[in-house]
């Protein structure tokens, strides 16, 4: 399945820059990584994304499977085959996943990002693909209930329109 | 016929006739070498490409001399006027005439019904027709007694704006209520003859979207297999498109062997009926509705069914 690959590949690109930043950032002062924009600062974090409900670590550990299971069944099940939707799942599920082996095997969730020109919390990459996953999948699902609502109306019309089928 | 290019300037003629006209363009082509494409009274070359603001001439071979012939099979004609005939096809019938099947299609027998009148647009065998139902489908398939209404027909097929509505018993009890497919449909890679959801993005496949509703649940038993009766709305209308996308959710039309579906009822091709059309009138603009009852086969599966709860 592409969209499970697309997880994979997501979780693995979150776990090396989380190993790179602990070899790298661990100890030392937050440094400029895009001028004005990002910079880089090493955070353990012990709660959801952003840094929200800290110290939840058995919470999430406990929540992560359910969220996995859900997402692995939709995709499964094939109860969404729309290609976007199923692309947005993919990220919301690596980066879950990204987090939750970080929450597993540290305790904490190592986080790095950090935006140089407001105040913001420090984030990695798999908020980032929670993030967009999730927004996403709100922008499929509008969509999709826009495509729905066309249907509808057509048959709505249909339903008053003309019964030729009477006359002949 | 006139084509006006407008101003589309680049674009190959093939392509362009065949968005203009609902013709394949390996049948534009073939009308081309004969000769049948002119601009200002001259022949146009295959590889033309459009300068724009042309007008070309479209001239069709004429449907009776092509040695298809008409024959009087009763048909269930469900409307008629001087544009359009709409035809509740019975399951078994092939639309147009191919290889294995050249007589006794619905083609022939329109061409009985209708006489001259058929659209020549869609060239010698399949003349007046702008979409095709599957051999074992049951249902209302929309014909074009002429040029204007077969573009304009077509037309409506190809941007969607002629909505279709078909009825199913499908294997299995779907869990919700309603739902949709939206899955590419092509070429099945290794059986040809086959559709299937291609998503590998190496083999061709056109996007897909098919819309469900439950009407009925016959949930079975222990030693009985469940069904669900469902509606279908088509945003497309792809080859084998509710057949493809409903066994790709798990749960093949019944009947539909060629898809899995379990055959339990002896019906020997999918339980697969096409109940409402509508459309916009080529000549009036009016926006038209054409329902049709569920045919007798369909009926009796459904008496089966309900007997059993």
């Amino acid at each position: 399945m592409l969209y499970i690959f697309i997880a994979i590949a997501i979780v693995a690109a979150d776990q090396l820059v989380k190993l790179w930043s602990v070899s790298n950032l661990l100890g030392r002062e937050p440094v400029e990584f895009i001028q004005g924009i990002l910079n880089l600062r090493y955070v353990e974090n012990t709660g959801a994304a952003f840094s929200i409900l800290t110290g939840q670590r058995w919470l999430f550990i406990a929540l992560t499977p359910v969220a996995v299971g859900v997402i692995c069944y939709i995709i499964f099940a094939k109860k969404i085959t729309n290609k976007v939707g199923l692309i947005s799942l993919g990220m919301v599920l690596g980066g879950a996943l990204g987090n939750f082996v970080d929450r597993l095997l540290r305790g904490y969730v190592v986080d790095m990002f950090e935006f140089a020109f407001i105040k913001f919390p420090v984030f990695n990459i798999a908020d980032i693909f929670i993030t967009c996953g999730g927004l996403l999948f709100i922008a499929y699902f509008v969509a999709s209930e826009v495509s729905l609502a066309r249907i509808e109306k057509r048959r709505k019309e249909a339903d008053g329109g003309t019964e030729s089928g009477d006359e002949a | 016929m006139k084509l006006e290019a407008g101003n589309r300037v680049g674009e190959r003629i093939d392509t362009f006739v065949a968005g203009k006209t609902g013709l394949t363009r390996s049948a534009v082509q073939k009308l081309i070498e004969e000769g049948c494409l002119t601009l200002r009274g001259m022949p146009v070359k295959k590889n033309y490409r459009l300068v724009g603001e042309e007008v070309f001439e479209l001239e069709l071979p004429e449907v009776r001399e092509r040695g298809l012939e008409a024959e009087d099979i009763c048909l269930d004609i469900v409307y008629e006027d001087s544009d359009v005939v709409i035809v509740n096809k019975p399951r078994g019938m092939v639309v147009h005439p191919a290889a294995g099947h050249e007589s006794g299609t619905l083609v022939n027998a329109l061409m009985y019904h209708c006489g001259d009148s058929l659209s020549g647009i869609n060239g010698e065998y399949r003349p007046g027709i702008v979409h095709r139902i599957d051999k074992d489908t049951s249902g209302l398939l929309i014909v074009a007694k002429n040029d204007m209404a077969h573009v304009s027909l077509a037309e409506q097929i190809k941007e969607h704006s002629c909505y279709r509505e078909y009825e199913a018993i499908v294997c299995g009890n779907l869990r919700e209520d309603s739902g949709t497919v939206d899955a590419p449909v092509g070429r099945h890679p290794t059986y040809r003859k086959k559709m299937a959801v291609i998503r590998d993005g190496r083999h061709v496949a056109r996007n897909a979207v098919t819309h469900w509703e439950v009407i009925a649940r016959f949930p079975g038993s222990a030693q009985s297999q469940a069904y669900t009766h469902i509606r279908c709305m088509l945003e497309t209308g792809r080859t084998h498109q509710i057949r493809v996308h409903m066994a790709y959710i798990g749960h093949p039309v019944a009947g539909d062997a060629v898809y899995g579906g379990k055959d339990e009822f002896g019906l020997g091709g999918q339980c697969l009926h096409a109940k409402k059309l509508v459309f916009t009138h080529p000549r009036t603009g009016e926006r038209m509705t054409c329902e049709c009852e569920l045919p007798e086969y369909f009926r009796k599966v459904l008496t089966i069914l309900e007997k059993r709860v």
